[in-house]
């Protein structure tokens, strides 16, 4: 677990490696599954996870502490949020693809993708659980995100090869992707003790 | 298309979660044993339905444009409560579903039948079919759950009370492996193989 | 312009509608969440400290205690509370103490942790709670520590968690409690 008694290299490595969001706490599997196909793809997916997510908690934690906590309106989190980290993707598709058109083009087709990865969603839940400080907050969601990075590539790396082993048919596509995924999550697992995380 | 089929459809043939896999991260999350996921499944079925059934019969006052934060706003409605109900009702299912209870509103598979199906068909086709859906999914977690939790703690426990306990009958030793992370994506991988070989037979 | 106006209209409207249902149903389950609570806090130091029928709370040092009266009107033990950092979350562990400073028993409850089902969860059993039974001190700590504490198979975060959150929660109690008894004397 994460708490403010923790230095900030602590959080990283839990977030990154001991927790990590994909194999160990099974969020975001939609698109680990659907856009780890090849090494390229799969960072630009990462890049904008790790955008997005830091943009959705820094709104969410404002949300919470400056607007649905003084309002006592605190049933209202899991609906704002989403409508925020919703209308967040949006803006953001906007905007980089006026400004910044080369981004766009990297990153354009996997925003709307980002609306419906629980991972968003997960993690701006999570740092008001944990009662996360602003900082500690953003600190958490970047590596969070860059956890989900880091494994997606890997499973890309990994996946590539896989198209190329002979596989019995039943186990074709995705069967073999998520047997493929366990043997990761356990080596994942080798982590867990890492440092008293 | 007539009711039974749209029933059946969601049940095996297009079961959302072993054949059209979506909406797996709760599945692989609290589908640890037999409880967790009977109860994870009921009450995603419930917002399923809820909001099938609001959706439906709201289509032709939602206007296009806007469906999808209309929808948004619907299915967090129908998510909230449940997380409130099951609070104060189901204390300790609510205890072991945890954070995954609000993430029932990203579940792909609720929007997906709201977009998909519910904006486009009558009442009645709409419930059947988020009656149908929702059972697929129920099946396909409280299955997993099932098969984790007899192989990785040697028991089963159904709406609390242990049906099952290999380790003190049989002196079984469990696989530990089964009920941490990795056990979960292995068992769903063997079972999408599993019922790809089914409907290939029929 | 105007079918902008009216898109906010009707977004507006379908937001104060689930608002306002969702007021509704928080209002009526708060109430039963907060009973639930209140009810399982007292279940609880009942099951701590058994042969207490009353409780006193007091507050030392900026933390709640509950002294325990017996039928007799004896003071039988205090009830201390700790929240340790588990693996998943903090795991609200209740301590009985006795009067002869051992540790009478220890409830966690499967709503105190969100620890890993099938593992960590497993702090919750009696046969885990049961080993602090009547031990004191540096008996509190896991086996792999030096204690006489074992610690659960693969689970051994949530059970290191648990005794050492125990044990400060024992040492913050024998401390508190020599200071009193320090201030009473002088006086």
């Amino acid at each position: 677990m994460i708490d403010n008694q923790m230095t900030w290299y602590m959080i990283v490595l839990s977030a990154l490696l001991v927790n990590n969001i994909v194999l160990i706490r099974f969020l975001a599997l939609c698109s680990f599954f659907g856009v780890s196909n090849r090494i390229e793809i799969s960072l630009s997916m990462g890049m904008a996870v790790i955008f997005v997510m830091t943009l959705a908690s820094a709104a969410a934690w404002i949300i919470w502490y400056f607007f649905l906590i003084p309002l006592n309106i605190e049933f209202l989190r899991t609906a704002s949020f989403i409508l925020v980290i919703a209308t967040l993707v949006q803006l953001v598709e906007m905007y980089i693809k006026k400004t910044a058109p080369a981004l766009y083009n990297a990153l354009g087709i996997y925003l709307p993708l980002i609306t419906t990865n629980c991972a968003v969603l997960g993690i701006a839940i999570l740092i008001i659980d944990y009662r996360l400080g602003f900082l500690n907050s953003l600190i958490y969601t970047i590596s969070v995100a860059a956890g989900y990075t880091l494994s997606i590539i890997l499973f890309a790396g990994i996946r590539e090869r896989i198209e190329m082993a002979p596989i019995p048919d039943i186990l074709k596509g995705s069967p073999i992707i998520f047997i493929t995924a366990g043997i990761m999550s356990l080596a994942f697992l080798g982590f867990a003790h890492l440092f008293g995380l | 298309m007539d009711k039974l089929k749209i029933f059946t459809n969601g049940l095996l043939r297009e079961n959302p979660v072993l054949v059209l896999i979506i909406g797996l991260c709760p599945v692989l999350a609290t589908g640890s044993s037999m409880n967790d996921g009977f109860g994870m499944g009921v009450a995603t079925t419930f917002v399923l339905v809820s909001s099938n059934l609001f959706i439906s019969v709201l289509r032709n006052y939602i206007p296009d444009s806007l469906r999808l934060p209309i929808f948004i706003v619907i299915i967090s409605t129908f998510v909230t409560i449940v997380d409130y109900v099951m609070h104060a009702y189901m204390v300790e299912l609510y205890a072991s579903l945890g954070i995954f209870i609000p993430l029932i509103v990203v579940n792909c598979i609720i929007l997906g039948r709201a977009e998909a199906f519910a904006y486009k068909n009558s009442v009645k086709s709409s419930l059947i079919d988020g009656i149908g859906m929702g059972a697929g999914f129920t099946l396909a977690i409280t299955a997993l759950g099932a098969i984790r939790e007899l192989i990785g703690n040697g028991t089963l426990t159904f709406f609390n009370r242990e049906l099952l306990n290999l380790s003190s009958s049989l002196s079984f030793q469990p696989a530990l492996v089964f009920i941490m992370p990795p056990g979960a994506f292995i068992v769903i991988g063997f079972m999408i193989a599993g019922v790809r070989w089914i409907l290939k037979r029929s | 312009m105007r079918e902008i106006i009216k898109m906010g209209i009707i977004l507006m409207a379908v937001c104060i509608v689930s608002a306002g249902a969702l007021s509704a149903v928080y209002n009526v389950t708060k109430i039963k969440i907060d009973e639930n609570v209140r009810l399982s806090d007292i279940k609880k130091r009942q099951e701590v400290l058994p042969s207490a029928v009353n409780f006193i709370e007091k507050e030392i040092k900026g933390k709640k205690l509950w002294t325990g009266i017996d039928k007799d009107g004896k003071e039988v033990g205090v009830v201390i509370k700790v929240s340790p950092r588990g693996y998943a979350s903090p795991i609200n562990t209740t301590i009985g103490i006795g009067s002869d400073d051992s540790v009478s028993s220890v409830a966690i409850t499967k709503l105190d942790q969100t620890e890993t089902p099938g593992l960590g969860v497993k702090v919750t059993q009696n046969s885990f709670k049961d080993q602090f039974k009547g031990k004191k001190g540096e008996e509190l700590k896991l086996k792999k520590d030096g204690g006489t504490i074992d610690a659960i198979t693969a689970a051994t975060i949530s059970s290191r968690a648990v005794a050492n959150g125990i044990k400060e929660g024992w040492e913050w109690y024998m401390e508190a409690r020599s200071q009193k008894s320090e201030v009473r004397s002088q006086k």
